[in-house]
């Protein structure tokens, strides 16, 4: 095949172009550490990428929210160690009361203690976490229980609780419903007991102290059976931070092979570009000073 | 007698020849770089004798040749419309795929925000500051969306533009080339100025073919018709029936027709123009399609399952999102409700209507998973990934398919190269072969003018 003028250049523009292109393109390789600079380069890898990280978004999300579950239930336990505690107090006190050998002031001191219980556990039950309260179930804003003078109001808040999910099909309840620990299926809820206890205490009734005693006892396990499922609750939190901690873990690796050149080949690749740049403009230098017009006399 | 000064005028002739060889060979060298230029032979030949014992008159100058491959010439030109279309679409989908975004930079690290403020909602409801978030990352969402929509359609005006410069291009280079056939019906049809103009031809033609699917037919007259797409008439001898770009609604777009008003923009498939055309009516209204339908999915199951939830007081839900008008333009327009931005205790986070209830908000972070889009096949992020991969799919297939048929044109620009170009050597060769021949001939006449002087010296005594 004749070879011209024309197309010796055309192919070394061409070659010299090529490599150029070719070695620029592993520059930016090395220099960014990223396979995929745009879809066209990889379009199945970048449709991966986006579903990882989205993936990764959720699993920090989760994360987060496994975080914020760890927080409330925590105050909730210590709330409830407080009410049970106080529990124990008013037993004690309204032992103390009881019998023939008690005087009458030891049972106002009885009674003031109990007093004292009593508003101890309204405390305890009006906690809040953030803004909101603790055991108002679905009703976090409104406050459970209220002192109208000397009596304390009805409960007054939801009566469902509140779930949070930490996973998906995984949710955690945080906002327990006051009433279920104060009166459950009772006639009457704690603090109506102890009010009844306060007056027995006064009035040295002694079967309604006994009643009251009863009731007490009630509480007591109610409040120990709702610390058991909030202790459970967390263990089971805990397990499931590290689950998802392992989940992103996975995620990040195969987001870096999906996205992440392997640096010693790129940098080799690289090199190896240059020097067929190199040599490709060697090439032209070498060929265009060939001319039958140089020998000719 | 008349035999010696005959052979004086043949030696004449053979001078005359041989220089005008080298004019040939001066012409080429002087040409090396005229785009379209092919190659001159000399056509030499001998002349027959005068009379029976004589070998021969000399040598004569019939005239010059170009050197060109008809046929190589042709297939050029019907592999260079693919080529220079597919070239256009991986240019245009260049901006397209800088548009889309980088993974977890784009739509989709926009839409997992949002799920993770309506999440935060969900671990509290009561939050104000859960709630205005909530408002500002479903504001941010919707901002991405109306942004990649503007930014797909200004792509479209854009590649619009090209199509009317491009038009434009094609009126120029055919009235050029008309012109060029008026000239060659009043030249003699192998002549020299015939070949100059043929290869002004070429150039425009060359040119003409980069821009749209252009089929060239010779005349008997030695000029050639030009005809467009499915064989619409553009030059006819030293006519030219130019293109109209008109505007057509609804977008105001270029709608290419003939000179006789007949719609051509779907026949003209190949060159640039048919590159821009299928990215500009194909392509980004497809991606611009499936944009919507994720906007419009994505609004619509929000607020299907945000109307089933009750407010911060206990009202029921209404939209969350502008409720959309039809899919065909849902990401333009895609937007938080007023009343919502407005005031964020009307986002229904509660399943019942009690102030602190999460149920409906946890249903609403619950749709980030959720099957909504292709018929229930893909999530959200899905469907944005799978926009992302048609994108790229198409611009990678327009490259790889530009870069094979890049190289047959080159294979066949080699091959025509080799008939028409010039090769200095070989002009060097040739200018060598003239100037010895030259000075050969010249030895000749010399020789014969001393013989005819030997002669007239006889005849002087």
């Amino acid at each position: 095949m004749r070879v011209t003028f024309n197309k010796e250049f055309r192919d070394s523009a061409d070659a010299i172009a090529r490599n150029a292109a070719e070695l620029s393109a592993r520059q930016r390789e090395v220099s960014s550490g990223r396979r995929i600079h745009s879809p066209s380069d990889d379009p199945s890898g970048t449709a991966a990428a986006i579903a990882e990280r989205a993936e990764m978004a959720t699993t920090d999300r989760y994360r987060q929210a496994a975080d914020s579950v760890v927080s409330r239930l925590s105050v909730v336990d210590t709330a409830l160690s407080e009410l049970s505690d106080q529990t124990s107090a008013a037993r004690v006190s309204v032992m103390s009361a009881r019998g023939s050998t008690v005087s009458a002031t030891q049972r106002e001191a009885a009674a003031k203690r109990l007093e004292g219980v009593r508003d101890a556990v309204l405390s305890a039950m009006n906690t809040k976490f953030r803004g909101t309260y603790l055991f108002a179930g679905n009703e976090g804003s409104t406050r459970p229980y209220d002192r109208i003078g000397d009596a304390i109001s009805a409960y007054q808040g939801g009566d469902d609780a509140i779930a949070v999910d930490i996973d998906r099909q995984l949710a955690v309840g945080v906002g327990l419903a006051g009433s279920g620990i104060m009166q459950g299926g009772d006639s009457e809820d704690l603090f109506a007991v102890l009010d009844g206890l306060i007056a027995a205490a006064r009035s040295n009734d002694g079967s309604a102290m006994e009643s009251g005693i009863s009731g007490l006892d009630r509480a007591a396990t109610r409040i120990a059976s709702a610390q058991m499922r909030v202790g459970t609750d967390l263990a089971d939190v805990d397990v499931h931070t590290q689950q998802l901690d392992t989940r992103r873990l996975a995620s990040l690796s195969r987001l870096s092979s999906l996205e992440d050149v392997n640096l010693a080949q790129s940098i080799s690749a690289m090199t190896k570009a240059e020097t067929a740049y190199r040599a490709a403009l060697g090439a032209v230098n070498s060929t265009q000073q060939l001319s039958l017009l140089d020998y000719l006399k | 007698m008349s035999g010696l000064f005959g052979t004086l005028s043949a030696a004449t002739r053979a001078l005359e020849a041989q220089r005008y060889g080298l004019g040939v060979t001066g012409q080429n060298i002087a040409n090396v770089n005229t785009p379209g230029y092919s190659r001159r032979e000399a056509i030499l030949q001998d002349m027959p004798p005068n009379e029976p014992l004589e070998a021969g008159a000399g040598v004569d100058v019939i005239g010059v040749r170009a050197a060109r491959d008809r046929m190589l010439e042709r297939r050029l030109q019907r592999e260079r419309p693919a080529e220079q279309r597919d070239a256009a679409i991986a240019d245009s989908l260049i901006v397209v795929e800088v548009a889309v975004g980088k993974p977890g930079e784009s739509l989709d690290a926009r839409l997992s925000a949002f799920f993770d403020t309506v999440s935060r909602l969900a671990d509290d409801p009561t939050s104000s500051t859960a709630r205005q978030e909530t408002v500002r990352s479903g504001e941010s969402l919707a901002a991405s969306f109306r942004d990649m929509s503007s930014r797909l359609t200004n792509e479209r005006r854009s590649i619009d533009e090209h199509v009317r410069g491009t038009i434009d291009e094609i009126n120029g280079l055919s009235t050029r080339f008309a012109a060029l056939n008026a000239t060659l019906l009043k030249s003699a049809p192998d002549g020299s100025l015939a070949m100059q103009l043929r290869d002004q031809q070429k150039v425009l033609l060359d040119r003409l073919t980069e821009l749209a699917d252009i089929q060239a037919l010779e005349r008997s007259d030695g000029g050639m018709d030009l005809s467009i797409g499915t064989g619409q008439p553009l030059v006819m001898g030293s006519e030219v029936h130019t293109l109209v770009g008109s505007p057509t609604p609804p977008e105001g777009l270029l709608a290419v027709s003939t000179a006789q008003g007949l719609d051509i923009t779907r026949d003209v498939t190949g060159g640039r123009l048919g590159g821009y055309l299928q990215v500009r009516d194909v392509s980004l209204p497809g991606y611009l399609g499936r944009l919507d339908a994720l906007a419009y999915q994505v609004a619509v199951e929000f607020n299907t399952v945000h109307a089933a939830g009750y407010d911060a007081s206990g009202g029921v839900g209404g939209d969350f999102f502008v409720a959309p008008a039809a899919v065909s333009g849902a990401a333009a327009t895609f937007a938080v409700d007023p009343g919502v931005a407005a005031s964020p205790s009307l986002i229904a986070a509660a399943g019942v209507p009690a102030s602190g209830d999460n149920q409906n908000a946890r249903a609403l972070a619950n749709l980030r998973d959720a099957r909504v889009m292709n018929g229930g096949q893909a999530t959200m992020v899905d469907a944005w990934a799978q926009l992302v991969y048609r994108i790229g799919s198409d611009a990678q297939a327009a490259q790889q398919e530009q870069q094979s048929r890049a190289e047959i044109v080159k294979q066949v620009e080699a091959l025509t190269d080799a008939v028409s170009g010039v090769s200095l050597d070989e002009e060097a060769m040739m200018m060598m072969r003239f100037q010895r021949a030259y000075e050969a001939n010249a030895r000749f006449f010399q020789t014969v003018n001393q013989t005819i002087d030997s002669l007239m010296q006889m005849l002087r005594l």
